[in-house]
């Protein structure tokens, strides 16, 4: 990031810039997780998110039982330490007598694959498109950044329920939809630091130097912008994972019997009178892990605030 | 009219205790201009914020007296102080480009200061029309101070912004700002510092005008001495929240005695000594957290430093004629 | 003296700046809106089978002849850049087509269900703005108080909550358990409103009809408070910190100076400079709370825009989805040009 680590080195291993990327990338991670150590919210938040990962990971092991077989004989089993409840299922049932605490781990599954599926693509997509408008500019930049304005002018659930209103649920439908309008604000960040970039002189430099644009591009700003990439990227997961539950709510998204925390939860809404638990508790692993992303995501922006970094 | 006492005042900080104020004794008469002179960071700005009794976040009075017109100031609650400020003690800050609220119009910052002490409340006499008539005045006042602190067209200029003022308009309305009340102290904190060198001095004339035509007494902080020479009957010189030396500007300036002072003069250029060396003070002010009491702040700096020095804590000593000086060698 | 030259045109000047600012930032709507109506055109183009097809689908057996009847009159079998062009021309009239399902116009359905959508976004922001902006200052004023500190973690989960499950939840408290909310609709059976402009309080105020007025209230406080709780906690968090920043400003220590009381100075002076930063996130938290709205309306069960766009997707009624979806995109567009002029407003040092 200081421009005179970055200037153009005169020679040996260290002139190649990817080279140096990587190291300057190793580096910055150490001296992440040392200053993490600072920020225990930002720490228990990306605890628990790795938490949620082994758990989607490994559900078909930890899960007591599988998250669609139906049990018509234990159907609305409250959880284990109400009246009536066993620890065969801890959760409870619902009203199909499938088990609750094995569709909240197979649930989670769904969030993190939508979560992290709809930012990544979108991060490639934005990304891409806005190095090269930022660095371009002209013609290109201009068509960009109109579709850019017109897709803001949505509402993103608006956007998102009305694509999905046309295509229709389903898994690969839901990450489209997310991603037809999430790859803009990433658009926006990237063109606006690499436009701040070029200005600087080691890009200037390189130019000089007769480096291709490609490389300078992918060699010096890219690990520049990547920070401030990730710090969004980890905001927008959250964001992403209440969308997709938003959807899945509304029928638009995944649809039972395939556990989604947002189908779950509307379909605990006709027994809140007599089984409460239906509808809550996917809310309350929905809502743990969007607050966790959101602990470790203003953590790293924290990090990277450099006014913050003073006081 | 106003007597400091040993007044102290201290930022409790995370890195320790800050002494911006440390036993400071000023004393000002009626029409009196009194200059504070020292280097950046020495206490200046903090020990006229104490007087006003608007002391920043975690900034403390530990002790003294402001004795203003025969009243403790320290010892008033917040109510009766809100009375004494900017009514009878009235202040004029550095940075005149950021000391305007921006979302208000100038002429409307003028008026809330008559409007919040009440000061044309008699001139409008009931009726249910009264408060358009004493707004009416307010205003009618207000041009009439704008007009003389030398805003010309106040009618046009009190309905505009403050960044549709330049620096030294903005300074004029905040002195306007002062004088809504007549007050009979102003406290001016490098009124000039943050202004073209032109335009200082048309603002130092005018604070000299003023204090000539209202008799309004002043404490006029700078680092610039040739101002306070010019400008001041006496002045305090201060270094790290204490006063080292306090005199008539002609004793202070002709024969300093404080080493400090001394070394503020050689760092200078005078006028009238052609070849003159200028030789800044080595070394800075040292941070106010790590001061040990006892010793005088300057001794790392000052060149006729000895043993004595670190040993009591000196106090203002008479060296006659009004001029009192802080200094082991006086002692 | 560069600036005592008198310039007569200045405080004019002021004003006639910020109008053309307004009048341009108008204008640069004009292509938004255009486009936003191209392309929802275009993506009805996208999907498979054309409209009349999809109708057949609904309503069975019909002849070759109605089918070709409605072919022609949806110019279905004109080039496409004709049925656009076709479609803008009726959409500037406000004829966006008619609804498969209830054979009514469009724009006749949006029109019934839009007050309740304001009635109830309206009582959102309200609810938000007012709990928020106390909240924001104090806890700026008192930096690091428990009070502080409470309201910045409770706000932090705020941002965090999924909007339909926090409606989910005070339904199960205050519905469920304490039964001290209704859980469904607008307003009671027999409370014999008389429906003039179709918001409910205001229309049983108007009526004088107190029951009514209680019963309307007391379906509008939960939804509003699901709808309103995620603006409100990000809103308590801008204000608290741009306030903070206000307050270290010399104006500040120049209002203290004056006199004034510290309530003054807080409200008055740092107040109304910290609202700039504040209207800035107004814009984009009008989208959260419109697309918000169709949440918190299928939960609540709430008879306005949101739940009209959610039925028509499952009835596949695409003329009506088609017709919501623009107007939402269109109300969001004016909100942020309504931000952008109260912006000009609150700030006085307009740049062009
Ligand atoms: N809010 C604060 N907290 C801690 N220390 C402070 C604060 N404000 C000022 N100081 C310290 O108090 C000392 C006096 O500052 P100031 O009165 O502004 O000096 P001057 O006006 O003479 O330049 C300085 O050393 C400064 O670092
Ligand atoms: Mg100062």
């Amino acid at each position: 990031m200081s421009k005179n680590n970055s200037a153009p080195a005169l020679a040996g291993p260290s002139a190649d810039p990817r080279f140096r990327a990587v190291r300057r990338r190793m580096h910055r991670l150490l001296e992440f997780l040392t200053e993490l150590k600072g920020n225990p919210a930002a720490l228990i938040g990306l605890l628990v998110l790795l938490f949620y990962i082994g758990m989607a990971a490994f559900a078909p092991i930890i899960s007591p039982h599988s998250p669609v077989r139906i049990h018509l004989d234990e159907r609305l089993l409250p959880p284990f330490w109400l009246p009536g409840g066993t620890l065969n299922h801890p959760l409870g049932t619902d009203v199909l007598g499938m088990d609750l605490l094995s569709r909240i781990i197979y649930g989670a599954r769904i969030s993190l694959a939508v979560g992290f599926l709809s930012v990544g693509i979108s991060v490639i997509f934005g990304g891409i498109l806005g190095l090269l408008a930022g660095y371009f500019r002209g013609l290109f930049d201009e068509i960009i950044c109109r579709a850019a304005d017109l897709l803001l002018a949505f509402p993103f659930l608006i956007f998102a329920i009305g694509v999905m209103a046309f295509m229709g649920p389903g898994f690969v439908n839901l990450i489209l939809a997310l991603t037809f309008k999430g790859w803009v604000e990433f658009f926006r960040l990237v063109r606006g630091e690499v436009m701040a970039e070029k200005t600087k002189e080691y890009v200037e430099a390189a130019n000089a130097l007769g480096v291709s644009h490609l490389r300078t591009i992918l060699g010096e700003i890219l690990p520049n912008i990547i920070h401030s990439v990730t710090v969004l990227g980890t905001l927008r997961l959250g964001y992403m994972i209440i969308m997709e539950a938003s959807l899945s709510f509304l029928g638009l998204g995944i649809q039972p019997p395939t556990p989604a925390w947002g189908s779950m939860i509307n379909a605990g809404r006709d027994y809140m009178m007599n089984a409460w638990w239906i509808a809550t508790l996917p809310g309350i692993a929905l809502l743990i892990l969007v607050l966790c992303i959101n602990l470790f995501g203003e953590g790293l922006r924290d990090l990277s605030d450099p006014r913050l970094k003073r006081n | 009219m106003l007597a400091i006492e040993q007044l102290t005042m201290i930022y409790e900080t995370k890195r320790g205790r800050v002494k911006a104020v440390n036993k400071v004794d000023l004393s000002l008469g009626t029409g009196e201009i009194l200059g504070l002179v020292g280097e950046s960071g020495c206490g200046k700005s903090a020990t006229l914020l104490t007087i006003l009794g608007l002391v920043p976040y975690p900034g403390k009075v530990t002790g003294g007296r402001i004795i203003f017109q025969g009243e403790d100031l320290l010892q008033k609650t917040p109510a009766e102080l809100r009375k004494i400020r900017g009514k009878e003690i009235a202040m004029i800050f550095q940075d005149p480009m950021t000391t305007l609220n921006p979302v208000f119009k100038v002429g409307e910052q003028i008026r809330e200061s008559l409007q919040i002490h009440g000061l044309m409340n008699e001139q409008a006499e009931g009726g249910w029309f009264k408060g358009r008539k004493r707004k009416e005045s307010e205003v009618d006042r207000v041009y009439q101070l704008m007009r003389e602190v030398g805003i010309p067209s106040p009618e046009k200029r009190y309905f505009e912004y403050p960044f549709q003022f330049s620096g030294g308009m903005q300074q004029r309305a905040i002195i306007a700002i002062a004088l809504a009340c007549s007050a009979q102290l102003l406290l001016a904190d490098e009124p000039t510092t943050a202004l073209d060198v032109t335009i200082q001095a048309q603002i130092l004339e005018l604070l000299a005008k003023i204090n000539r035509e209202r008799e309004t007494a002043m404490v006029l902080v700078t680092h610039n001495l040739a101002m306070a020479a010019e400008f001041c009957q006496r002045i305090a010189v201060m270094y790290a929240g204490e006063i080292v030396e306090q005199g008539p500007t002609d004793e202070v300036l002709e024969k300093p005695k404080h080493p400090y002072t001394q070394g503020l003069l050689r760092s200078i250029p005078r006028i009238g000594k052609v070849k003159q060396k200028l030789e800044p003070i080595p070394g800075t002010v040292p941070d106010l957290a790590s001061l040990e009491d006892g010793t005088c702040p300057f001794y790392p700096r000052c060149a006729q430093a000895q043993p004595a020095c670190l040993e009591d804590e000196c106090t203002l000593e008479d060296v006659g004629g009004g001029h009192w000086v802080k200094c082991a060698l006086y002692n | 003296m560069p600036c005592a030259a008198s310039n007569p045109t200045r405080t004019k000047g002021v004003r006639i700046l910020r109008t053309a600012k307004i009048i341009q930032r108008i204008l640069a709507t004009v292509p938004i809106v255009l486009g936003v109506v191209i392309l929802v055109f275009v993506f009805m183009r996208f999907i498979p089978g054309d409209p009349v097809d999809l109708m057949m689908g609904q309503s069975g057996n019909v002849s070759r002849q109605e089918i070709a009847d409605l072919r022609a009159q949806f110019n279905l079998d004109a080039p496409v850049y004709v049925q656009l062009y076709d479609y803008l021309g009726k959409a500037v009239q406000g004829n966006l087509g008619e609804s498969y399902m209830e054979k009514r116009p469009v724009i006749d359905l949006i029109g019934q269900a839009l007050p309740a959508t304001l009635e109830l976004s309206l009582m959102a922001i309200l609810f938000a703005l007012i709990v928020a902006i106390p909240i924001g200052v104090y806890s700026a004023v008192k930096q690091n108080s428990i009070l502080d500190r409470a309201s910045m973690g409770i706000s932090f989960l705020g941002v965090s909550m999924p909007g339909f499950w926090l409606g989910i939840l005070l339904m199960l408290i205050f519905s469920v358990k304490l039964g001290i909310a209704p859980t469904q609709g607008r307003i009671a059976y027999g409370t014999g409103l008389v429906k003039v402009t179709g918001f409910y309080v205001f229309d049983s105020i108007l009526t004088g009809n107190w029951a009514a007025l209680r019963s309307s209230l007391a379906h509008l406080i939960l939804p509003a408070i699901t709808l309103g709780s995620p603006t409100a906690a990000v809103v308590a968090r801008v204000v608290r910190s741009s306030m903070l920043e206000v307050m270290r400003q010399d104006y500040i220590v120049l209002a203290r100076a004056k006199g004034l009381r510290e309530f003054r100075v807080v409200v008055r002076h740092a107040l109304r400079n910290a609202l700039i930063p504040t209207v800035t996130v107004l814009g984009t938290e009008v989208g959260a709370l419109l697309g918000g709205n169709m949440i918190v309306e299928t939960v609540f069960g709430w008879p306005g825009l949101g739940r009209l766009a959610v039925t028509a997707i499952f009835n596949r009624d695409y003329p009506l989805v088609q017709g919501v979806v623009m107007f939402y995109a269109l109300v969001f567009v004016m909100a942020n040009l309504g931000v952008d002029i109260l912006y000009t407003y609150l700030n006085p040092k307009i740049s062009l």
